[in-house]
């Protein structure tokens, strides 16, 4: 038998000599070192700007420490591992031992013993530095047991895994360096490419495992973490005790040598139904909502009941819940029901339903509840039924419109991985929305198409809860404690949805304008009020003014009696939604509020302050505490009445907590059978007004703007097959702002944007809480309109034609009007394409910004002149005419959707000189003749016409074509990036280049002259031709300059270009030296060309950083 | 204490027939191994220390067969390879506990004063905190000699034990082998220095190339030689002619020359006397002669 003496006896000394290792004590040391430093700059409250969201996610102590830890300690077990079997390779070494009385058993497992105590006394080490830290210096909580946990989690699956693992390699291959290479470049390969696929089964150093845990709910999908982990574990001892069997060692123990391979394949046997298991969870949820999208296309188009009334009683059990759903409904459809179609959570198991005291026969499929009635359902008539149900959600079930692949990505918050979840439902906390369909809802849910136009009802709702213990429920509407257990809520107004938090939360409140303000977060997660003790009396002035700004922009009121922010488990998220405005963080008067405000920049008070001390020391004033605190309230509120920042570096899975969708979404609901898509139009529009402008700087990584992705697909297809197509995914939400954009400006153009805003307000507000027909909309203004609606909705909705514009010949002086001195700006438009088109007119003045969705930022919002709206008919030419008191930084001329690319002009104006000659002209005037960018005796070739061709582009490497398979097809155009430069001729847009509807040029770094590309002109006559090329502040500045002639502008950049132009008499290389040339066409010379072919060639061939090759045009004499 | 050796073979993968139907009967006492490089002997002694299995062959040690009971014989066994490392990390007397807790000594004070004992007995005391990266290349081979005696094996097996000894330490390690003898353990000594073998052991074996070529007491080999082994006196010039012609045990330098000892069945042609022969003698007269005969 196995003698747990000699396995302890071999441990201890391999313990031992392993731990007087130079090698192991010198990585040890760095490693303690390092995260040691690391826990001291993060955790320790030293250094005050790190931020919150580091050390906010409970127990990021451990888990941080040993996240680290296990990637660097997997590769040192490589190299002990191998190590025991290369030594004992080395026979007169460990000859004096091996003839010991002792099975291989026992020195096998006693060798590994030896292995997994260093480690165990390394990770005790770190462990016990972060506790120190977290005890004596942190700002957040210490919690013992999980430093147990993520060792026993983290740590020991992957060594035993990985000594297993390199013991079976050493033996297979007796060959420690190789040995080495196989297993670092298996490691690797998990870390960089594998990661989270396949529901974490690759990951073998438990980097990618959702770990985090919540002092809400714990750890998320603990079932799934043990499986992994104990998956590896198994293994690991599995590969031990192949080692036994195969140890060059004559083996002394008849038993063991049967067990071994036994136990071995047990192990094995173990870990691969973990694996199966593991992967059958994860395969079982595609399965799901592959099945319940079918079901859902198969009934998108059946009559649905809408529902008046709902009183669920509900009654918290501890992992599940039951509950009764009272449900009275009507026919609004002009068509009878044949069939009552409900959609319920498949987690829960229905019962029965009832009918007047009567149980109702159903059919179930997954969420597809049927039912029968005796009689078809008319229009007008109303019937009920009662639901009674129980069970969990499964979250398997959530949000069928989100692909698989945005599915399976993991939900990060900085490095760690936090679970990912929709519902909750435990002893100690519950958590449901409509989106988990925790209670019957009419119709169907998401299918196949990018758009549902899922029914939305107002409801007037009543909830009876009854908890388990005492935990503090909190919903929609006016809470009524019945007794200690039993609550029961009655929203004011009827909702579309209804939602259900119950936790061990502390309230706080305050009353602001009759609005209750309610926060909910744990006893224990203060991390806020040590910010705000001195501005109890001025906290509701802030929370007064930032609500009259955000409702003064959206010209909407806030409708509900209260708001309540909630904080939920770090394991929750929201997915941004298709063709919708808001996340399902934002419930009816409710905000999900992220646990501990991790991910919430604004949230990391401590780095504020930081901030602002480092702002009076550097501006040499005192801002005071007070001020200060103030200034970090607002910042706070910010959270729900700012825009959605671009990216947040924080997290990966965006968190939207913009309180918009309860001044429409929740509010209003104004359908259209024929254009189902119009509700999320009108919502785009109206979110809009609150959308932070795009910065100048997103086109140089982009390439083009998301805006402008949208128009080059409604270029080719209109906006139903957009919707209609899944592969749209991407474009979608940015094609259905383009396309709203366009429509409610032109509802603004022609009723007047003071009008048409009171109108829009007014309606809106008089059908609070109904569902209202879009036509019905319309029809208050129709009279108005100048055009036939209807028809122009279904072009909206179907055509593809887009205006095209040409935009020339903007002028901008001072000139006189009366006694004083105003801004004159003109230019002209022509909209060459058969379709009406409309542009809009934003200035920016000087330092100021500008409101809109399309514009270079930078510098703060300051007064900006109001948007004008030009409508330009087909085939229409006009001169706009603005007159401004106030001298504008710059103009953008934004073509909306339209053919034009970039979709938006940008202009800086330089100085105004007066033009004491000029009239005064304001409005618009119809011109006769269209821009012309060109002279009839003018022959250009753009870089976007056929007559250009680039030369001798280079191979990818391989690399490289790695990297681009992984990030997708390679876009048409590329970012213009002054630091990276490509290396090949690439396709870059910009307003400056030259262009008819597409304002485009390529532009390479700097080479030998290998990489051309070349002009080809048809000339239709024989003689003299003055050849120019196209030259911009682009290539002069290096880069989109900031203004000409003023202060911040880049230097010109020096260098040439190197023009080869052929002509009758052969080729002449002209050279453009980039200082000296003009803006625009630059003159190369003067040649005799025949008929024919005309060439002129650019190559890379330069001395400046970069070359740009835009337009070459020939003009004959 | 009875080790019977039958039949033993063992042929390596390449086909080198190491050892050829080795037969032997070794009791309690010392038991010396004397053979060329290649004999077999340190296959022998890795076989008999469950090492090596070999190719045919059985042995048993007390009744127990060296394959099926290896657990009961390796609790039995010292061992002292040729080539005998010590683990590097590890202290002298860390080294030595190791050793000891595997060979059964679980009682801390008994393997403590176990271990200072071995250490006394082999020198090495002083330097008991000394890693084994410190020790001399003696001091090694004298802790080999520890690590193989703690913990009272029943069966020693010596490969080359005094092998970087100086006279003073072999003396010890033979008085410290011939004190062990007098017990009921088995010591097989194998050794190039016929001397360990000739002081200490009852019974002996030659080996070449991997049979036993002798089996008896060294008494007996001794015996074969008498009158075989002459002394000549010999001139300067007549040296290189008797090394020519006859086995030269040794060569001192004499007032006149050179005392040259010699084995051969008969001298011709150099004046000499017959000496008494020792089993240095009897050992190359048997390897010279006896093989040859055969």
């Amino acid at each position: 038998m196995t003698s747990l003496y000699n396995i302890w006896v071999v441990a201890r000394y391999e313990t031992k000599i392993l731990f007087r290792s130079w090698f192991f004590r010198v990585l040890a040391l760095i490693a303690i070192g390092i995260l040691t430093f690391l826990n001291i700059i993060f955790f320790s409250g030293a250094v005050k700007d790190v931020p919150w969201v580091l050390r906010g996610v409970p127990s990021s102590i451990p888990y941080f420490n040993l996240m680290m830890l296990n990637t660097v300690q997997a590769v040192l077990t490589v190299f002990l591992a191998s190590d025991f079997l290369k030594r004992d390779v080395k026979t007169n070494t460990t000859e004096v031992i091996y003839m010991r009385s002792m099975s291989n058993a026992e020195y096998v497992l006693g060798k590994t013993g030896g292995i997994l105590n260093i480690f165990i006394l390394l990770n005790l080490i770190i462990l016990f530095i972060g506790a120190v830290i977290n005890i004596a210096f942190s700002d957040i909580g210490f919690h013992f047991i999980n430093y147990i946990v993520y060792f026993l989690l983290i740590s020991i699956p992957t060594i035993i895994f990985i000594t297993g693992f390199t013991y079976l390699i050493m033996i297979i291959i007796r060959n420690q360096p190789v040995t080495l290479v196989l297993m670092v470049g298996y490691i690797s390969l998990s870390l960089i490419y594998l990661q989270h696929k396949a529901n974490y089964i690759f990951d073998i150093v438990a980097f990618y495992l959702p770990l985090s845990y919540s002092d809400f709910v714990g750890f998320d999908q603990i079932s799934i973490i043990l499986l992994q982990r104990g998956m590896y574990l198994f293994i690991g001892l599995s590969f031990i005790f192949l080692t036994i069997l195969f140890l060059k060692r004559l083996p002394q123990s008849k038993i063991m040598l049967r067990l071994a391979p036994v136990l071995s394949v047990i192990f094995m046997i173990t870990a691969i139904y973990f694996c199966i298991t593991s992967l059958g969870v994860y395969r079982s949820g595609q399965s799901l909502r592959t099945n319940m999208t079918a079901l859902n296309d198969r009934y998108i188009n059946e009559p649905a009941v809408s529902i008046t009334d709902c009183t669920l009683d509900f009654e918290h059990l501890g992992d599940t819940f039951s509950c009764t759903a009272n449900l009275k409904f009507t026919n609004r459809d002009s068509v009878p029901i044949n069939s009552y179609i409900f959609s319920l959570n498949p987690g829960l198991q229905l019962d029965k339903v009832l009918q007047n005291q009567q149980q109702k026969e159903f059919e179930r499929q997954y969420h597809i509840i049927t039912i029968k009635p005796e009689r078809p359902l008319n229009q007008g008539e109303s019937d009920s039924l009662i639901f009674v149900y129980r069970g969990a959600p499964d979250d398997n079930a959530c949000y069928l419109d989100i692909d698989e692949q945005k599915r399976s990505r993991s939900n990060y918050i900085v490095m760690y991985k936090a679970g990912k979840k929709f519902s909750f439902i435990t002893p100690q906390y519950v958590l449901l929305t409509r989106e988990n369909l925790w209670y019957p809802v009419p119709g169907v849910t998401h299918g196949s198409h990018l758009y549902t136009n899922i029914k939305k009802d107002f409801i007037r709702f009543k909830l009876n809860v009854k908890l388990k213990s005492d935990l503090q429920p909190v919903s929609q509407g006016s809470m009524d404690k019945m007794s200690d257990r039993e609550f029961r809520f009655v929203p004011e107004t009827p909702l579309p949805q209804i939602s259900l938090i119950i936790g061990n939360y502390k309230k706080i409140f305050t009353t602001v304008d009759s609005i209750d303000y309610n926060l909910y977060t744990l006893p224990k997660h203060n991390f806020y009020s040590p910010y705000f003790t001195q501005i109890g009396d001025t906290l509701k002035s802030i929370i007064s003014d930032a609500k009259r700004e955000y409702e003064t922009k959206l010209n909407l009121d806030y409708p509900f009696k209260r708001l309540s922010i909630i904080e939920v488990p770090v394991h929750y998220i929201a997915y941004d939604r298709l063709v919708s405005y808001h996340q399902e963080n934002v419930q009816p008067a409710l905000v999900l509020f992220p646990e501990n405000g991790v991910s919430v920049q604004q949230v990391d008070f401590r780095a504020q302050i930081h901030r602002f001390e480092r702002m009076e020391r550097r501006m040499n004033q005192t801002i005071g505490e007070k001020e200060i605190q103030a200034r970090l309230f607002n910042m706070f509120v910010n959270v729900f009445t700012g825009g959605v920042p671009m990216f947040n570096p924080n997290r990966n899975i965006s968190v939207n907590l913009n309180i918009f969708p309860n001044y429409y979404t929740y509010k209003n609901v104004v359908y259209s059978r024929d254009w189902p898509v119009l509700n999320a139009s009108l919502e785009a529009y109206l979110n809009s007004k609150l959308s932070e402008s795009t910065p100048f700087f997103a086109r140089n990584w982009q390439g083009i703007l998301n805006e402008e992705k949208a128009n080059l697909a409604l270029k080719t297809s209109s906006l139903n097959e957009i919707l209609s197509n899944p592969d749209n995914r991407d474009i979608v939400n940015d094609v259905l702002e383009n396309k709203s954009e366009m429509l409610f400006k032109l509802l603004t153009y022609v009723l007047g944007d003071e009008q048409f805003n009171t109108y829009l307000t007014q309606y809106l507000d008089r059908n609070r809480f109904t569902s209202v027909d879009f036509l019905d909309f319309v029809s208050g203004v129709e009279n108005k309109l100048n055009f036939n609606f209807y028809d122009f909705m279904q072009k909206w909705y179907g055509q593809i034609q887009m205006p095209g514009y040409y935009i020339a010949n903007i002028q901008s002086y001072k000139v006189l009007d009366g006694n004083r001195t105003r801004y004159q700006i003109r230019f002209d438009v022509s909209n060459n394409e058969d379709i009406d088109g409309l542009i809009t007119v934003n200035f920016r003045t000087r330092g100021g910004g500008v409101r809109g969705r399309f514009m270079g930022g930078g510098g703060a919002r300051g007064e900006s002149e109001p948007e004008r709206i030009y409508y330009i008919q087909k085939m229409q030419t006009k001169q706009i005419g603005i007159l401004l008191d106030s001298q504008p930084g710059a103009i953008m001329i934004n073509s909306l959707v339209s053919l034009n690319l970039p979709s938006a002009i940008d202009r800086r104006f330089e100085e105004f000189d007066l033009n004491e000659k000029a009239v005064p002209f304001e409005g618009e005037k119809i011109l006769e003749k269209p821009v012309m960018l060109s002279l009839p005796n003018e022959i250009i070739v753009d870089n976007e016409d056929e007559g250009f061709t680039v030369q001798a582009q280079d191979e990818t490497s391989l690399l490289k074509k790695i990297f681009k398979m992984s990030n997708g097809d390679k876009e048409e155009y590329v970012g213009l990036n002054m630091w990276r430069v490509p290396n090949n001729w690439s396709k870059t847009i910009h307003s400056d280049f030259y262009g008819r509807y597409v304002h485009s040029a390529y532009y390479v770094k700097s080479g030998n002259g290998s990489k051309v590309v070349t002009w080809n002109a048809n000339i239709p006559e024989s003689g003299q031709y003055d050849v120019y090329c196209y030259a911009n502040t682009i290539q002069f500045r290096g880069g989109p300059g900031r203004g000409r002639g003023r202060g911040r502008e880049r230097q010109p950049m020096a260098g040439e270009m190197h023009y080869d132009v052929y002509h009758d008499d052969g080729q002449e290389e002209v050279t453009l030296d980039i200082q000296s040339a003009q803006e625009g066409w630059n003159f190369l010379g003067t040649y005799y060309l025949s008929a024919g072919t005309a060439q002129v060639r650019l190559s890379d061939k330069s001395n400046a950083r970069m070359v740009v090759a835009d337009a070459v045009k020939w003009v004959k004499h | 204490m009875q080790i019977s050796i039958n039949d033993l073979t063992q042929v390596y993968k390449n086909g080198n027939r190491a050892l050829q139907k080795i037969n032997l009967e070794i009791s309690s006492g010392m038991f010396g191994l004397l053979g060329p490089n290649g004999a077999g002997k340190t296959t022998l002694m890795r076989i008999l220390v469950t090492l090596m299995k070999p190719t045919a062959g059985a042995v048993s040690v007390n009744g127990y067969d060296l394959q099926r009971n290896r657990r009961e014989i390796r609790s039995m066994l010292g061992y002292l390879p040729q080539d005998f490392q010590v683990l590097s990390k590890l202290k002298t007397w860390e080294f030595l506990d190791y050793v000891a807790r595997l060979a059964g000594l679980r009682s801390k004070n008994e393997r403590s004063a176990a271990v200072d004992e071995m250490l006394e007995n082999v020198g090495l005391f002083d330097a008991r905190d000394r890693r084994a990266t410190k020790l001399s290349g003696g001091m090694k081979r004298r802790l080999g000699i520890a690590q193989a005696l703690i913990g009272h094996p029943q069966i020693v097996i010596v490969d080359e034990p005094t092998t970087g000894l100086d006279p003073e330490e072999r003396i010890r390690f033979r008085n410290l082998l011939a004190e062990l003898s007098r017990k009921d353990i088995v010591i097989i000594l194998s050794t190039h220095i016929v001397g360990d073998i000739s002081s200490t052991c009852m019974d002996m074996a030659l080996l070449n190339k991997g049979e036993v070529i002798f089996n008896d007491a060294p008494e007996k080999l001794v015996q074969e030689c008498r009158g075989h082994v002459w002394q000549i006196n010999a001139l300067d010039s007549e040296l290189e002619a008797i090394k020519e012609k006859y086995p030269v045990i040794s060569t001192i330098p004499s007032e006149n020359g050179w005392e040259v000892q010699i084995v051969a069945d008969k001298l011709a042609d150099f004046k000499g006397e017959q000496i008494e022969p020792n089993l240095e003698h009897a050992y190359v007269y048997r390897m010279e002669y006896g093989l040859n005969n055969k």
